[in-house]
């Protein structure tokens, strides 16, 4: 293995890290849905949904990092 | 008969999930055909046509919540197939097929429908207006506009790509390292929840946020609520009527 192949290895962990800023953003998300729910339980249903949502769309960041990371793998590897 | 083999060989294999799919709904149409024949009208739905009235009902229920009421006709069904493919896309990855969403092909299919959509409902509401919004906010963004034309097709279909993809990354990962271990006695164990949640779960996730984008992305096309339109128009007219009785 030269040590472009390892670099290229090493590119592609870091750029799995995205996933800490996808995980940070699902947790902000999941918290404030709490602190929502705590206020008003009777909108406990919408504001789940709203919440899957959300986080569904926070967490296409991280796995773009996880694309990079597999066209790296692909390329390189 | 070696030239049909290999010509199939080309075909991706995800295009047999994509068929499997298409011909499930197709059954399911014509099931719920059926059912529907032997219901009687005074009471309430059964079976199938049940199930099929409960999805059309989600279907125009969400479509109503963001659009105007004269969208449901055409734009419903675009949606249910949509949902219909992309859900039963992904949770075909349990039956032993490959799930149909982990080509890129067929998920940029899906996000090309919508984009095209976008873009002549867009063209069509504004007429010749709709090139305004390539020279805004000025004439020298023309090409920084024209870029980022691109960005919801990339980003919709890659979303449900990536999102198929990692489960599918995941769950092959369990299942060679835990190939290993004790025979792979404890492979069922560990892989039956995580096919729940990367199959089933995330495919309906899934599903509804490719819907619920694609209705956001075409309600920023319409300029206004046609209803309101007209409430604003015949309120112009009372306020009018009332001036000039005064």
């Amino acid at each position: 293995m030269d040590v472009g192949t390892g670099l290229a290895l090493i590119g592609a962990g870091i750029a799995v890290l995205t996933g800490i800023g996808a995980g940070i953003g699902q947790g902000i998300a999941a918290s404030k849905a709490c602190e929502a729910i705590g206020r008003n339980p009777e909108a406990a249903g919408k504001i789940r949904s709203t919440m899957i949502l959300g986080i569904g769309l926070a967490e296409t960041t991280g796995l773009y990092g996880l694309l990079v990371a597999v066209l790296i793998l692909f390329m390189k590897a | 008969m070696e030239e049909l083999i290999d010509s199939l060989k080309i075909v991706q294999v995800q295009t047999i999930s994509f068929f499997v799919v298409f011909l499930l709904g197709i059954v399911f149409v014509i099931a719920v055909n059926i059912s529907l024949k032997k219901q009687s009208p005074l009471k309430a739905t059964k079976g199938i046509a049940w199930i099929a009235e409960s999805f059309v009902g989600w279907i125009d229920g969400s479509l109503l919540e963001v659009l105007p009421k004269t969208w449901k006709k055409n734009f419903g069904p675009y949606l249910g197939a949509q949902v219909w493919i992309i859900f039963f896309g992904t949770i075909i990855g349990l039956t032993g097929l490959p799930a149909a969403t982990s080509s890129f092909s067929i998920t940029l299919m899906l996000a090309l429908i919508t984009f095209v959509m976008i873009h002549v409902t867009a063209a069509r509401k504004n007429g010749l207006g709709y090139f305004k919004r390539f020279l805004e906010p000025f004439p020298v963004f023309l090409p920084v506009n024209l870029l980022a034309m691109w960005a919801p097709l990339i980003s919709l279909s890659a979303r449900l790509f990536a999102n198929v993809l990692s489960g599918a990354i995941l769950i092959g990962l369990v299942y060679t390292g835990l190939s290993g271990i004790v025979y792979g006695a404890i492979t069922p164990i560990v892989a039956v929840p995580l096919h729940l949640y990367f199959d089933l779960f995330v495919g309906a996730i899934q599903a509804l946020v490719f819907m619920s984008l694609t209705l956001l992305l075409i309600q920023q096309e319409i300029p206004d609520d046609e209803e309101e339109v007209k409430e604003v128009k015949v309120k112009k007219e009372k306020i009018i009527a009332v001036k000039e009785t005064a």
